[in-house]
Parts: structure tokens; C-alpha cells; sequence
């Protein structure tokens, strides 16, 4: 086994991974230390990705856009060793703007040899309302604070001009500047990880077995693809639709040619003036977690493997917007742009697809002010059921495809924000029928415990749900109610901010996964 | 006076015998009665058990039967509303890139039906909100009834924070139900997250129910032979910790086995950095060890079920010498039902006695060779997890199995050294002789560091220091986050902290060394437990037979396969095997 190119892949795999461990660890964020909402990783000089950690797949594509704008912006022949860039621009290869990418070069004496980088789902950005993902937002503008690829420290830390913007534009400052420490020391770390391994094989000869690395994993994903039919297979899947605001829809037709995968996304829905839209990161996502579905889990993971993806994306569309899109809730746009990408792979590899799974999380937040006057703030991901099959029934409550995130305990809710969860219950029958039947949804029930408690729902299959696969059926969809102390009911839409005040209840309902064969 | 050490694996029990006149070393097969397997090592070994001063007991027979999902009359009763969380887990899914998304929860552990939800709810306060519910008790006593439970698992919300409900709960059930075991989840794991406690409570109540009857019997077969010494348990640690211990910490009894040959291994780690396999007959445990201990972990992983506690830093696969070999998409795999064992193809090799007629149709040497690639691709990717270069450390292979494979291992790994421990075909065994005995005592202290007076803390620690018998250092291991709401790390400390201050500089330093900044946060303490650690002596190592120089070479216990063109040694405490110069 272990030739030299496996042990060198395995070790910058832990280091990425130990990057992540320190983000989840040590992260003030709740939704990073209880949702595990961060990726990391390590690039070469010129932005090839060589490692990753297990992280949330929807971030798999975020960060090779992200080293990619800073690398435009500060070509490495410019870089020194100490810098410090960030960026959040979902225009330049970010996701949203919580999401912010801390990138650090890596030098062997004068030579550059690597890239760390992590992105970490800040708390509050700014914006129009507390956790900067406003259900409302029309345009990027009210989303919060857009940062370009900006070098913002040296070897001493942050600037004193960037820590005073953040503290200028956040609800929580503290917080968001404490994550991004802990952003840094974790490239910091890696980083000398990185050079021990370079001063172990000597810095020329680690920079070719990079290139190899790269290379080997190329041509194991030039095999796989090869042994696949050619297609092009199609695949589709939609927002629910939402009165006045023109179909959200996802297209591609993925195409395997001369050891490429093409996924072209054009028939996709123009962007439409909801913050539901995504960027190019959300396609690649998608498509680089459905190669990765089909390379095996022995496969080297690394950038030699998006060699091998090309992507065709219409301009100012739902899966590639343009500015001045709004972008905040845009996860599950990816969710049905993976949707669609697996229902295309799963005419090139069908024996070991199941049928779809909800295609939808929720991102829910609470905010507000404690009894004491001290500002609250906790976000969480609340997940549906997975797809049948295709030899077991669906697993209730799981995040499923590009999604990976944890839930949140009551105990730790209740002991950060004046909430009380009643319960958290797998939503029974909601999974779609079938030989093997789809996973249930989650059914989770709050109560609020003192007045004004600003609560943000993103979520979605409220109308539309995933489709059963060889005659299963589908899936009962989400529903979100707020049940008023008086008793009078509000049925919420998939993107509401509702406020709740003492003894109201929120009932958050997910959609199950769809079923897998025609039931017996 | 005599002590005994006594593994109890899959196949084999491993005793080890040691007074001031030696060591002496048995293997014999299991029958799955613990309390007759006992006493036949003790007759075989002419050991009077009036005469022993000390039994030292792991066993995998617990860890087996969960590998095997093996289910048990185990009830769980949690809070109204949270009868789901189980099966809910942490909403994560256990491979990033199969298709088919799989829970890592351990649902197997109760039934559906046998999960009660009680009403009643605490606050994050601990203040009563609402009473337990009489109606669902009764309802719940009346399934543990009809269903015959043997073992009750009670988890409800904030029970860390103020027991009250979760002691009521257990005095209704022991009042209706006394022949039952009961498992509170604030005694056995009291720390926040219900999911995790979760699985930590039902684990308790589950190795109830699976044994609590044969350790019964042992203690009953030892009372009725006159054994007055003391019965003493391996733990996940790797140190030995007291019969009343493992009953009030029944996770003990998982992680203890494993642990106790990591031990073995850690001990051979005193001059660097040691990565360490373990290959029994179903599984190969992998450890580090550095400096003489062994590497720990604050959580763990065995069978599957995360266990929210200190432990050994141990990663298993499935790759033993009973483990069926067949072709698989990418070669030789060993988890197929069908096809010669690991064991048929060593035995054809010669490594092993009684070979059959190989008919497979891949040669035996492709087997070994499958199974040290596969040791060394897992050992390097545990290594480089943990920030170890395996290129820079010590290898160290033991287990029956594993001593026949060490040179192919060390061999896949691109290393021209590999260490064994003394007697490595009862590894276990010898990791439980070397053991230490922890005595500890332990307690919940829940205060923001600001918060902790120096006269508190005195108070508190005078009260453990003084629970703690035997004659070693006394050393603090504190249990702490930067703020209340944030992971728990360790911190040990090797002299006794005057102040809350005082933690907290030492919290800091410690997490800057770890992570490079500063806390975010004052330091909140969780608990503090006080140990101390007491070994013994051992006996020396025997010298190394007159033999052959390659082939089989016997130990005290297991033989070690040298293979030509390599040379095995002996040093004080272990053997090296070595290529020998070109």
C-alpha cells in the first residue's frame, strides 16, 4: 500500500483534518461547535487543492473559489510570509456572507509551497436583521458586510482596521473576531505541519510529489469516468414556488467526455429577487460531491479530481447569480442543484443510488435580548429524512447529501437562548411509501419563554417535495406553524421571521425522504 | 502471594501469574462461562485462589456482542418529547460520500418498544417546571413488565444539572421492579448534551444486562474458593481501578480489554513516539504512545458506540485472524462471509500449526500481504490523524496474530524496525501486569472560574486528596472550556492549584500551547477528579531460546514470525525485529 504518495496524501488529510477539529473545538459560534458548520483546507501555491477535511460537502466548493480570488487579487509572487487574506464575496468564489475564508500562505525559507484555508459560518455580518441571513432580502446590499479578497494581517495577528470594521458592522464582534482567531491559529498550525513534511522530503522534492499527488488523483478519476457510460443524463429539481417571484428552477445534463464530466446547468431559472439564489460555488459543490460519491472512499481526495469537472452555468441564474443577487438563504438551491446532479448520476450508476431524500434543511435563528438586557443569538440546522433505498428503508432526520450538519441539544439551546424545546421527534409517516420507505422528517417544538424573540425560518418543500424512485411515493412536505399563547394559529411560509413573544410555540416540521420501489 | 491478570478474549483467555519467583504464563479457550473458565486457569495454574492478592480482570466479551449488535432487555425512559433521541443522534450521518445516508447512533442498544418517555421537565436551571408524571411511570413499569426487562436506562433533560427527578424516577421503578438493574444518566455521564448522555446511560444499562450475571458469577466462584484479596478491573485508561468502580462505571468493561494492551504497547514508548497494533482474532486495535503513556483521547469510539469519557485513543478495524478473505472491486477484502480465514493462510505459510488444503483462488501469500497492506494503510492514516509522522515513529505489533505479521507490516510501512512486547501473543494480559492501580475520587463543580473561592476549592480538594489511598503523586485532572457552553478539554495538573486564578493561568497556557491563541472565555470548570497511580514490580523478561534464527520463534507467550533476510533481538522490556544488514 503504502507508497509514498498515500502516506504524504494522508498526512496533509491530518492536517486539514486537525484544522477542523481546532475550528470545532475551540468556536464560540454555536453553529459551529454544535453544527460543525466549517470546512478546511490546504492548497497548492497556485490554488489546486490538495486536502480536505471531513466537513459539510455543501462547503466543498466554497473554498477553491475562495483561494482563487485571493490569489487574483494577490498573485503568490506577491504574497510574504506572516499575510493574512480573507474574503466572504459570493462573487468571488464565496457562498454567503457569514461565510468567511481566512487563507494563509505556507513558506519553506523564501518559498512559498502552500495555501492553508478555512471558512467558518460567522454569527452576525451585519445586515438587516441579527444572524445575517435575512428570509427578506432582496439584494446582497441588506445582507451584511461584503468583504473582498483582502489582505488583512501579517504575523501579528489581524489588522487594528480590519478588527475595527468587523466590530463596526457585527451584532457580535466579540464573538466573530474571537472565530476568526481561532481561524488563523489553525492555519497557523497547519502551517507547520506543512513545512515539517517539506523539510522532511526537502522543499523541491515535496513540491513535485505535490504535482504527482495532484496527477495520480486525476488520472484515478479519468478511470472511473471512463468506465461510465457516456449520457448526457438529465436531471431536474425546483424550489417550492413562491407568488410573484418566477420559478426557481435547476437543469444540467452531465455529460461524460474524454474522461470529463460536463455538467451543464443551462434551462436553469434567470436569479430571481429572493435571497435564494447561489453562486458558482454551489454548483461545484454539488457536481464535486457527486464525483466524490463515485471515486470510492480510497480515492485520493484532492484537486486532481476538479481537473476532471467542467462546468456550464448560465449567467445571472438561481445557480449562478450575479450581482446584485441576494444569496443569504441559498442552501437549499444547492440542495436541489445536487438533487438534480443525483438523479443524472443515477442513470450512469443506478445500482447504488437510493430514491431522493427531503432535498431540504431548515436554517433557523433565534435572537434577541435576555432578561438582563444581554443580546442572544443561535442559529441551527434542522435536517429531513433520506431517500429509500436501494436495500433499506430511509434514515429518519439525517443530514443527507451535500448537508452534514449536527443538530442542536436542547440542553444547549436552553441554556443560550430563552427558548424552551418541548420536544424533538422523528415526524412519523412523513417518509415517502415504498418497498423501502423514505426516511421521516424531524418535528421540533418551541416555546418561547420571554417576549420579542426574533425567530428567522429558511426552509423549504413546503409544496414542492422529491419525487419517489420505480413506483415509491413521495413524501409528505414541510410545515412551519406558530400557535400565539392565545391560541390563533399562523401558518409560516418555507421564509419567515415571525417574532414570538412569551408562551407562543413554533412547530418546525421537515419534509421526509421519498420512497424506493412500489410498496408491498 | 501471588497476583493474576486474566484477558478474556473472543477465543482465548490469557493469564498471566506473577509472584516474587516469576511469571507464568497460560492460554486456554473460552467457553463464554466466565466464572468456570476462571477457575479452570486457576486449577491449571496450581494458583489457590485463598492465596491470591490481587485479580486483574479485562474481558471482550462485552465489546464482542456489540460488534455483533447483539440485543439485550435494556429499557430507556427519557423526558416527554424526547423518547426520539436516540435514534435522532446528532442528525449527522456516518460516511460523507455514500450515497446512502447511515446514522453513526447506536440505535441498536434499546428497542423501539421499549423506549418510554416520562413527563416531567427541569430547566437549564435545574428548577422544576413541571412534576414527573405518575400516569407515565406506571405506564412505563407496566411495559418493563410485560417486555421482562433486566436493565433501565433513565435519561431526562438537565438531570446533570439537578438529579432530583431522575432519583425519583429510579425509587418508583426499584419500588415495582427491584430485581432490575437501573443506569441514571446523571451518575453515570453528568454532563450536558442529552444525546450523549444518552448513549452513555444505555451502554451502562446495556453491559448491565450483558454482565452483570457473569461477573456475579466470578465474584461468587472467588468467594467459594476463599479469595480474600482484591478484585480489580482494567479500564479504558489503561490503569486498574476497583470492583466497586466498574459497578458504579459499567462502560469500564468496554474499553478495558483494548486498553490494556495499548498499555503494553505505551510501555514501550518510553524513549519517543510509539503507533501501536493490537491484531486479535476479530479486530486490530491501533494506540500511540509517547513518552510511557498512552495516548488518550476525552471521547471514544468502540463498536460504534461513542463513549463520552477519557480513554485510551483507540481505532479498531475488522482484521483478525478468523476474518473470511475474499476479492472484492479492489482487491482482497476481509469482511466477507465466505473464503479462508487470515488464520488458513498463515497456517499455509507455515506462521501457524494445522494447515488445511489451500483451494482459494488466490495465493495465501496474497492473503498476508492484503492483510498488511490494510494494517499499514490504517495504521498510517490513525498516525498522520493524530499529527504523527509514522515515518519518525516507533512501530510496535502484538496479538497473536499480530506477532506473525509484524515484519509484513512493518515491511508494507516502508520501516525496517518493528517492536513486540514481552509475551505479545497475551499482550492484554501483560498490559494489565504492568497496569497501574488508580485510586480517584471525583466531583461536579459547575462554577464559572471567578466564581471559585480559594476556600471552596480547598475544602473540595481536601475532601478528594483524602478519598485517595495508595502511594503515588496525587495529580489534579480538571475538566474545563473556555466558556460554559463549550467543549470540555482536560487539564492535568501535577501539583495541587491554590486558587480558581490559578486554573485558569494554567487553562490558558495550556490552550495556547494547543491551539496558538488565547481562550475565549475566563475558563468554566466542569469537575475536578484527584488520582493517584501505584504500580508494582515485575518480573524480569525471559531470555530468547537458543533456536532457530528465522521461522517461528517462541516467546513467554505467542511466537513471533521472523522471515528471512530479518533478525530478532531482545531488549530489557520487549523484542525488536529487525532487517538485517544487507
Amino acid at each position: 500500500m503504502s507508497d509514498a504518495l498515500t502516506i504524504l496524501q494522508l498526512r496533509l488529510d491530518g492536517l486539514a483534518e486537525a484544522m477542523q477539529q481546532t475550528l470545532l473545538r475551540v468556536a464560540v459560534s454555536p453553529v459551529v461547535r454544535e453544527g460543525a458548520d466549517a470546512s478546511c483546507a490546504l492548497f497548492t501555491a497556485r490554488g489546486e487543492l490538495l486536502a480536505l477535511a471531513e466537513a459539510i460537502p455543501l462547503l466543498l466548493g466554497a473554498l477553491p473559489g475562495a483561494v482563487g480570488a485571493i490569489l487574483g487579487e494577490y498573485p503568490a509572487d506577491q504574497m510574504r510570509p506572516g499575510d493574512v487574506f480573507v474574503t466572504n464575496d459570493p462573487f468571488s468564489g464565496g457562498t454567503h456572507l457569514p461565510d468567511i475564508a481566512v487563507v494563509q500562505p505556507v513558506f519553506a525559507g523564501a518559498a512559498l509551497i502552500a495555501l492553508s484555508a478555512s471558512l467558518l459560518h460567522h454569527q452576525d455580518i451585519g445586515g438587516t436583521r441579527a444572524g445575517s441571513v435575512p428570509p427578506d432580502a432582496t439584494e446582497i446590499y441588506h445582507e451584511g458586510l461584503r468583504i473582498p479578497p483582502m489582505r488583512v494581517g501579517d504575523s501579528a495577528g489581524f489588522t487594528r482596521e480590519f478588527t475595527n470594521l468587523i466590530r463596526a458592522a457585527s451584532r457580535a464582534p466579540d464573538v466573530v473576531l474571537g472565530d476568526l482567531e481561532t481561524q488563523l491559529a489553525a492555519g497557523r498550525s497547519a502551517a507547520h505541519g506543512v513545512r515539517r513534511i517539506a523539510q522532511d522530503l526537502g522543499t523541491a522534492a515535496f513540491l513535485r510529489a505535490l504535482e504527482a499527488l495532484l496527477d495520480r488523483a486525476e488520472d484515478e478519476t479519468v478511470a472511473r469516468l471512463s468506465a461510465l457510460p457516456a449520457g448526457p443524463f438529465h436531471g431536474m429539481d425546483a424550489l417550492d414556488p413562491v407568488t410573484d417571484l418566477g420559478p426557481c428552477e435547476a437543469h444540467v445534463a452531465i455529460a461524460i467526455r474524454d474522461g470529463r464530466l460536463v455538467a451543464d446547468f443551462h434551462g436553469s431559472s434567470p436569479q430571481v429577487q429572493a435571497p435564494v439564489n447561489c453562486v458558482r460555488s454551489g454548483p461545484l459543490s454539488a457536481v464535486f460531491y457527486g464525483l466524490l460519491t463515485l471515486v470510492g472512499d480510497t480515492a485520493l481526495r484532492n484537486g486532481g479530481i476538479l481537473r476532471r469537472i467542467t462546468l456550464q452555468l448560465p449567467e445571472a441564474s438561481v445557480v449562478n447569480a450575479a450581482l446584485p443577487a441576494a444569496v443569504n438563504a441559498r442552501m437549499n438551491m444547492v440542495r436541489c442543484i445536487t438533487s438534480a446532479v443525483l438523479q443524472a448520476l443515477s442513470q450512469a450508476d443506478a445500482e447504488r443510488m437510493p430514491a431522493a431524500n427531503s432535498g431540504m434543511s431548515y436554517v433557523i435563528a433565534f435572537s434577541g435580548k435576555d432578561a438582563t438586557g444581554a443580546p442572544f443569538l443561535s442559529t441551527e440546522i434542522v435536517a429531513g429524512g433520506a431517500g429509500g433505498g436501494p436495500h433499506a428503508d430511509g434514515a429518519p432526520g439525517i443530514s443527507t447529501d451535500v448537508g452534514n450538519a449536527m443538530n442542536i441539544s436542547a440542553e444547549s439551546l436552553e441554556a443560550l437562548v430563552p427558548m424552551r424545546l418541548r420536544a424533538a421527534e422523528i415526524r412519523a409517516g412523513s417518509g415517502g411509501p415504498g418497498r423501502f420507505r423514505g426516511g421521516d422528517g424531524i418535528r421540533r417544538t418551541y416555546e418561547a419563554l420571554s417576549d420579542g424573540i426574533a425567530a428567522s425560518i429558511r426552509g423549504e418543500r413546503f409544496a414542492r417535495v422529491a419525487q419517489g424512485a420505480h413506483g415509491g411515493g413521495s413524501p409528505k412536505g414541510s410545515a412551519a406553524t406558530v400557535i400565539r399563547a392565545d391560541g390563533a394559529r399562523q401558518e409560516l411560509t418555507a421564509r419567515s421571521a415571525v417574532v414570538l413573544n412569551r408562551g407562543d410555540v413554533l412547530v418546525i416540521e421537515s419534509s421526509g425522504g421519498a420512497g424506493y420501489g412500489t410498496p408491498e | 502471594m501471588s497476583r493474576l491478570a486474566v484477558d478474556f478474549g473472543a477465543r482465548f483467555a490469557d493469564f498471566v501469574a506473577w509472584d516474587d519467583a516469576g511469571l507464568r504464563i497460560l492460554k486456554r479457550p473460552v467457553s463464554g462461562d466466565m466464572a468456570a473458565d476462571l477457575v479452570a486457569g486457576l486449577e491449571a495454574l496450581e494458583l489457590e485462589a485463598e492465596r491470591l492478592q490481587e485479580l486483574r480482570l479485562v474481558t471482550t466479551a462485552p465489546l464482542n456482542a456489540l460488534l455483533a449488535r447483539r440485543p439485550m432487555p435494556v429499557a430507556l425512559l427519557s423526558t416527554r418529547g424526547f423518547g426520539d433521541t436516540l435514534r435522532l443522534g446528532r442528525q449527522n450521518r456516518a460516511a460523507l460520500y455514500d450515497p446512502v445516508a447511515r446514522s453513526p447512533a447506536p440505535v441498536f442498544l434499546v428497542a423501539p418498544e421499549d423506549s418510554h418517555e416520562i413527563g416531567g421537565r427541569l430547566d437549564a436551571t435545574g428548577a422544576e417546571l413541571a412534576p414527573l408524571d405518575p400516569a407515565d411511570i406506571a405506564a412505563a413499569i407496566a411495559g418493563l413488565r410485560a417486555r421482562e426487562v433486566r436493565a433501565v436506562a433513565i435519561c431526562l433533560l438537565f438531570a446533570h444539572v439537578n438529579p432530583a427527578q431522575e432519583l425519583a424516577l429510579a425509587e418508583a421503578i426499584r419500588a415495582a421492579l427491584p430485581e432490575v438493574s437501573l443506569s441514571l444518566s446523571h451518575q453515570v455521564d453528568p454532563a450536558p448534551r442529552e444525546y450523549e448522555r444518552t448513549v452513555s446511560v444505555l451502554s451502562d444499562a446495556w453491559l448491565a444486562a450483558r454482565m452483570d450475571a457473569p461477573l456475579a458469577a466470578v465474584r461468587a466462584a472467588l468467594a467459594a474458593r476463599g479469595f480474600a484479596g482484591e478484585l480489580l478491573f482494567g479500564d479504558g485508561r489503561g490503569v486498574l481501578v476497583s470492583d466497586a468502580a466498574a459497578r458504579a462505571h459499567r462502560a469500564i468493561l468496554l474499553s478495558g480489554a483494548p486498553a490494556a494492551a495499548a498499555r503494553a504497547g505505551a510501555d514501550l514508548s518510553a524513549d519517543g513516539v510509539v503507533i501501536a497494533a493490537d491484531i486479535g482474532s476479530l479486530s486490530a486495535d491501533m494506540s500511540t504512545g509517547r513518552g510511557g503513556q498512552p495516548g488518550m483521547s476525552e471521547t471514544g469510539l468502540l463498536a460504534g458506540v461513542p463513549l463520552r469519557e477519557a480513554c485510551t485513543d483507540i481505532e479498531s478495524i475488522a482484521l483478525g485472524g478468523t476474518r473470511r478473505v475474499g476479492t472484492g472491486p479492489r482487491g482482497l477484502n476481509f469482511d466477507v462471509d465466505e473464503g479462508p480465514r487470515l488464520d488458513d493462510a498463515l497456517a499455509a505459510l507455515g506462521r501457524l500449526p494445522d494447515a488445511g488444503v489451500w483451494s482459494a483462488p488466490f495465493s495465501p501469500e496474497a492473503v498476508v500481504a492484503a492483510a498488511a497492506d490494510r494494517m499499514a494503510y490504517a495504521l498510517t492514516r490513525y498516525a498522520t490523524r493524530r499529527n504523527i509522522d509514522p515515518g519518525r515513529a516507533s512501530l510496535a505489533v502484538m496479538g497473536g496474530t499480530g506477532a506473525l505479521l509484524a515484519a509484513d507490516i512493518a515491511a508494507a510501512m516502508g520501516l525496517e524496525r518493528v517492536l513486540l512486547p514481552r509475551a505479545p501473543g497475551a499482550s492484554g494480559a501483560i498490559g494489565l501486569m504492568q497496569a497501574a492501580r488508580r485510586s480517584e475520587a471525583f466531583a461536579r463543580v459547575d462554577l464559572g472560574l471567578e466564581a471559585l473561592s480559594a476556600e471552596a476549592l480547598d475544602a473540595l480538594l481536601d475532601r478528594l486528596e483524602g478519598a485517595c489511598d495508595g502511594s503515588g503523586p496525587l495529580v489534579y485532572a480538571l475538566s474545563l472550556a473556555a466558556r460554559r457552553q463549550m467543549h470540555a478539554m482536560p487539564l492535568i495538573l501535577g501539583a495541587r492549584p491554590a486558587s480558581g486564578a490559578e486554573i485558569g493561568e494554567a487553562f490558558a497556557a495550556g490552550f495556547r500551547a494547543e491551539f496558538g491563541i488565547a481562550p475565549p472565555g475566563p475558563g468554566y470548570l466542569f469537575s475536578i477528579a484527584v488520582y493517584r497511580d501505584t504500580r508494582g514490580p515485575v518480573p524480569p523478561m525471559a531470555e530468547l531460546g537458543d533456536g532457530a534464527a528465522t521461522g517461528l520463534i517462541a516467546t513467554e507467550a505467542g511466537a513471533i514470525w521472523c522471515p528471512e533476510g530479518w533478525r530478532l533481538s531482545r531488549t530489557d522490556t520487549a523484542y525488536r525485529l529487525e532487517r538485517s544488514a544487507r
